[in-house]
């Protein structure tokens, strides 16, 4: 099973600046591996050592993501890709899912795409239904398991009021949950793996893309116009003693 | 402006949708999966009522959904941000190559005819204001109960077309449903003992919800407990869990990010306690206690048991 991974290097914390041109200061804090995207390669390493094949984990950012992609090889991921140039920077949901799949295109045939549900610092969890829905396969969002058998995928999906079983062909696409899958630790082989390997960097025309306003910045329909501080409580705080709230506690839930 | 608000064959949230779009919209258009929704949506303020099948098929339904839109050329286009709906609203908008707005929690129209989305980014320490400007439709995802459910009116009716796809392409194949061990649902809860990261692990929620029981209550939990692991993700309160309105909301070492309480500020009684005197939570809250969460949930505990 070919399963390329499509993952995501966010801020450690989440008190991050804005610039002047409201696109997100990113260089002023640790970044690490987004917690969904954990499971997404779990995953991917499981139905490999299964099924056989080979496990590609892409990202789009900064150059600094290459960090991200080693620390994968070492946890047993075969081969590593980065999308960075300026022309990707500034990218919305769109523009990153068109990114991804001109390369998942130009990279492929892959057998399964999986993602995280949703990134901890934009939180949409739109990247991977857009992408689907821009490559024409199935896709479920929201799983906390999969299994392969006879040419099936199964997923699980989490709802709001319960679990859902689907049933697909390949190819597909897969959001997972955080916690769905714990990341494997890396051995003393993939470490080793890791430093030596070659972490292939794309350009926009190397994945096929000549028209550069269909991606980053320009190639997003959304604009981000104003951004505020955090807006103040519609309360006032009356400042009471725990003996006090008993008595609230008890005359609200008399 | 002329706005298509995506109706759920499953919920009522479309309802909420259609009254805040009726601030601001001309003529507003309910995309209903089934006609049973109509009645709803014309109590709702809907002008008009268009009927697609319901496909047991999530990217099947996206496809029918994104045609039926384009076809009713609208200004804007919003969904009901539930699991199923957020992930139509993203096949859509690929669909139709248009934008996309998670999540918004607040809408109007700019001078200029916008539709202007905003939405807490970057877990809420950051309030966002997004326009598409070029792109149609504009599109965007509403969590349920963001905005108030009116109060709806049986037999209302208004006019219906029916659109019909010829065929449509089998993605994936639904093969059962197992639902979730039954309890109080956080959305209807009239008691929620709400604890954040300041609860130190799931010892602490295992005493939040000894407490919650004897409330008649239920937990609930913001975003940075059960990313900690502290407890699951379906007791997550805020932005990307739930809404509550219980009629009392008692918070435990929650500092109080947008995150969270979006999705929290329609309590009627809100008790917040955190050693922080100057956590945000306290602006959201009608009472406050400066103190450690453990020892004051230790005090309301035996104050409570010893009441019976």
């Amino acid at each position: 099973m070919n399963i390329l991974c499509l993952i995501k290097q966010v801020p450690d914390s989440l008190e991050v600046r804005m610039g002047s041109d409201l696109t997100l200061q990113r260089d002023f804090v640790a970044h690490v591996l987004n917690k969904a995207d954990e499971s997404a390669v779990e995953l991917a390493l499981q139905l490999r050592d299964e099924h056989g094949g080979k496990v590609t984990a892409m990202t789009m950012g900064l150059p600094r993501a290459e960090t991200t992609l080693r620390e994968l090889i070492s946890r047993g991921v075969d081969e590593a890709i980065l999308l960075t140039d300026k022309a990707f920077a500034g990218a919305d949901t769109l523009a990153t899912a068109r990114a991804l799949t001109a390369a998942a295109q130009v990279l492929g045939p892959f057998d399964l795409l999986l993602f995280g549900r949703r990134a901890a610092d934009g939180e949409t969890g739109q990247v991977g239904p857009m992408a689907a829905a821009l490559m024409g396969i199935p896709c479920v969002a929201n799983i906390t398991s999969a299994e392969f058998k006879e040419d099936i995928l199964t997923a699980h999906q989490l709802t709001e009021t319960g679990t859902i079983h689907w049933e697909m062909k390949l190819p597909s696409a897969l959001t997972l949950c955080e916690w769905s899958y714990a990341l494997r630790l890396p051995t003393i082989v993939g470490l080793c793996k890791a430093k030596r390997a070659d972490i292939r960097i794309m350009t926009p025309v190397e994945i096929g893309i000549e028209d550069t306003t269909k991606i980053g910045l320009k190639g997003s329909p959304t604009m981000v116009t104003h951004v505020s501080a955090r807006p103040s409580g519609v309360r006032s705080t009356k400042w009471i003693t725990v003996e006090e709230a008993i008595d609230i506690v008890k005359e609200v839930c008399k | 402006m002329k706005t298509i608000v995506y109706f759920e064959k499953m919920h009522l949230h479309g309802c909420e949708l259609i009254a805040k779009a009726r601030e601001f919209s001309k003529t507003i258009i309910a995309l209903c999966e089934n006609e049973t929704c109509c009645p709803a949506a014309f109590s709702a303020g809907a002008d008009e009522a268009v009927v697609i099948d319901f496909i047991y098929d999530d990217c099947a339904q996206g496809d029918m959904a994104a045609e039926t839109i384009n076809a009713l050329a609208a200004d804007s286009v919003l969904f009901p941000a539930t699991v199923r709906g957020r992930f139509l609203s993203g096949w859509v908008a690929a669909k139709l190559e248009t934008g996309l707005t998670a999540d918004c929690t607040a809408l109007s129209v700019t001078d200029s005819g916008l539709l202007l989305q905003r939405r807490p980014a970057f877990g809420g320490n950051l309030t966002a204001d997004i326009l598409c400007m070029t792109a149609r439709p504009q599109m965007a995802s509403v969590r349920p109960s963001v905005f108030p459910m009116p109060i709806i009116k049986e037999n209302a009716t208004g006019p219906i077309r029916y659109f019909k796809k010829s065929s449509s392409i089998e993605y994936i194949k639904n093969i059962g449903f197992t639902p979730t061990e039954n309890r109080i649902s956080l959305g209807e809860a009239k008691v929620v003992i709400a604890g954040g990261k300041g609860v130190g692990g799931k010892k602490g929620f295992e005493k939040l919800a000894k407490l919650a029981k004897l409330l008649g209550g239920t937990v609930g939990a913001t975003r940075s407990a059960v990313d900690a692991g502290f407890i699951t993700y379906d007791y997550q309160i805020g932005q990307t869990g739930q809404t509550v309105r219980p009629e009392l909301y008692i918070g435990f070492g929650i500092s109080g990010t947008v995150q969270h309480t979006v999705g929290m500020d329609s309590s009627k009684v809100v008790i917040a306690v955190n050693k922080d005197r100057s956590a945000p939570i306290f602006a959201h809250a009608n009472y406050g206690i400066i103190g450690d969460w453990e020892e004051n949930c230790d005090r309301i505990i035996s104050a409570l048991e010893n009441r019976v």
